[in-house]
């Protein structure tokens, strides 16, 4: 039987059960990610359990949630994390290399591998053609430990993506109108796969852009084929040879079918307070704004930066609005920097903060209250600011438009 | 909260706040633990485990709730809370703040099959599970560190 990508990458990592929908599975685990704010969790249920080394292909220990060191606990955190990462045989990620996410992608990313993290952005991974399941940390303790994860198995969502994507409209909006459609919880149960014609003019950042908005619709994961845009990433960060291609059989198909017609869409935003209350741009213009939030794990492309210096070279950011720079890591701030792109930043008066999650989860940058402010994030729950009578709004960074 | 990590007495005072200000002190409060009643996919978004251990340690038993969120779901059931859904979503609404909630015979209606009968207040409630039976194995022992603990 034809077979689409999420079902092969379920296949090939069953361990235990069988493929009935609604029954509990379980898959071998080849990677695992842990940030700083599960991983001391993480780290303590392994010395609990006395385990030696970790028994998967590779796991990763990153710093990218607790960076602001107001005081000893979140240095004291760091300095744990690392010695447990030596102590079990993780790759240590250290503060300021950014956020999990991205940086997994670029150094660890492999088509065909099974990623769980203790962080429900994990999903992101699937970009490569990667199932990739956020889960708690004990969860992710276990497989360290040689442990299935175990799971129900979802159903897949086959979303089929047609035409083109219109100028001024990029990937944010084509998992905006996914929660538009379906709200917050319309992929529980789900794997959502991408496939169709339209899927060749997303490159792998705005597949990761896709990915990572999963979680907010709920779903266990979100799958893209690794096709050319996997090829053409994993030789971009020089690991061209860990391309496989994983693609769905001819006449493969789905639990559940959805259209998207790339060419009908607009540029869309989430209202406050939750990314499910889309609306088009269009509707909500006009709209005072007091802070500007550039970057996290939901739009961590160079790209989706440097349209914002472009937009801004020459020009001064207006007086009462705070713009606000978070690199998603250590390579795309170098590569802003090479760019000229971060000159122009700051020349407009941007504030330029250290690569990580930073006011994404709502370490600093706490709005002004009752203030709009405009973020290229992937979650907008009441209070995640920081503020408690906050105003967060989640939009794309990146009109679709050549850059210089 | 986010750099007391680890620290469950001190990030339990903020379990629920935002919500309901006053759940830390009344859970603590609470002789034999209590329930947390809740409407659709409870526990959205988040991975993390606080979530689940902070009420747990304050003193939470199960969850009722029309829908769950996946992770939290999980994470429920690792740390021996037993999440439950509603029958009938009408039956959240006449619930208040403070009624009693009684779960007979819950090991072996887990056990058993999918459906439980909760006394709330002064109504029966129908209730099921989406345990399997390696979660229910795990509810049971108060979670999967002691199951775990129990097989080594």
């Amino acid at each position: 039987m034809p077979r689409n990508v999420a079902q092969k990458l379920i296949a090939a990592h069953l361990v235990e059960g069988t493929l009935e929908p609604g029954a509990e599975i379980g898959l071998r685990v080849d990677q695992t990610l842990t940030q700083d704010a599960t991983g001391t969790m993480v780290m303590l249920e392994l010395e609990a359990m006395g385990l030696d080394r970790v028994r998967t292909e590779l796991s990763v220990q990153y710093v990218d949630h607790n960076l602001l060191q107001t005081d000893e606990k979140n240095p004291d955190d760091h300095l744990f994390l690392q010695s447990a990462a030596e102590r079990f045989g993780l790759w240590f990620s250290k503060a300021g290399n950014g956020v999990s996410h991205p940086v997994h992608q670029a150094h660890f990313g492999r088509p065909g591998a099974l990623l769980i993290g203790s962080d429900s952005h994990t999903c992101a991974a699937g970009a490569l053609g990667m199932l990739a399941i956020g889960v708690g940390g004990l969860e992710v303790a276990m497989a360290m430990a040689g442990q299935p994860l175990y799971v129900t198995l979802p159903e897949i969502w086959g979303v089929e993506l047609t035409g083109t994507l219109p100028d001024w409209v990029s990937a944010k909006d084509v998992v905006l109108e996914m929660l538009r459609r379906h709200g917050v919880s319309g992929g529980v149960g789900r794997i959502i796969e991408y496939h169709g014609s339209g899927l060749a003019q997303l490159d792998a950042m705005d597949r990761h852009v896709i990915a990572n908005m999963g979680a907010e619709l709920g779903a266990t994961a979100t799958v893209f084929p690794a096709d050319d845009s996997a090829r053409t990433y994993l030789e971009a960060v020089g690991r061209g040879e860990q391309f496989e291609a994983w693609e769905a059989d001819e006449g493969a198909s789905y639990d559940l079918t959805e259209q998207i017609n790339l060419s009908e869409l607009e540029p869309l935003i989430a209202r406050p307070s939750s990314p499910g209350n889309v609306v088009p741009v269009a509707e909500v213009a006009g709209e005072d704004v007091n802070q500007v939030v550039i970057g996290s794990s939901a739009n961590p492309g160079l790209r989706d930066f440097a349209v914002v210096a472009e937009i801004l070279d020459g020009h001064q950011a207006h007086s009462r609005v705070s713009v606000d720079i978070n690199p998603t890591s250590r390579e795309v701030l170098a590569d802003l920097i090479t760019g000229g792109w971060l000159g122009a930043l700051v020349a407009a008066g941007a504030r330029i903060h250290q690569s990580g999650c930073m006011g994404c989860i709502g370490m600093g940058q706490a709005p002004a209250s009752g203030r709009n402010s405009l973020r290229t994030m992937p979650r907008n729950f009441p209070g995640r600011s920081g503020t408690e009578e906050d105003a967060v709004w989640l939009c794309s960074p990146r009109p679709r438009r050549p850059l210089r | 909260m986010l750099p007391f990590r680890s620290n469950i007495p001190r990030i339990a005072d903020f379990a629920f706040t935002r919500i309901d200000g006053e759940y830390p002190t009344r859970a603590r409060a609470t002789e034999g633990g209590h329930v947390v009643v809740a409407g659709k996919n409870y526990g959205q978004g988040s991975s993390r485990e606080h979530a689940v251990i902070a009420p747990r340690y304050l003193g939470l038993q199960a969850v009722i709730a029309v829908s769950f969120a996946r992770i939290h779901w999980q994470n429920l059931a690792n740390f021996g809370i037993v999440p439950l859904e509603f029958e009938n979503p009408e039956d959240l609404a006449p619930i208040k703040v403070g009624d009693e909630v009684v779960l007979e015979g819950v090991h072996e209606a887990l056990r058993a099959g999918r459906s439980l009968s909760a006394k709330i207040g002064e109504r029966e409630v129908a209730v099921t599970h989406r345990l399997s039976q390696r979660q229910v194995d795990m509810v049971l022992a108060g979670g999967r560190i002691p199951l775990t603990a129990q097989a080594v």
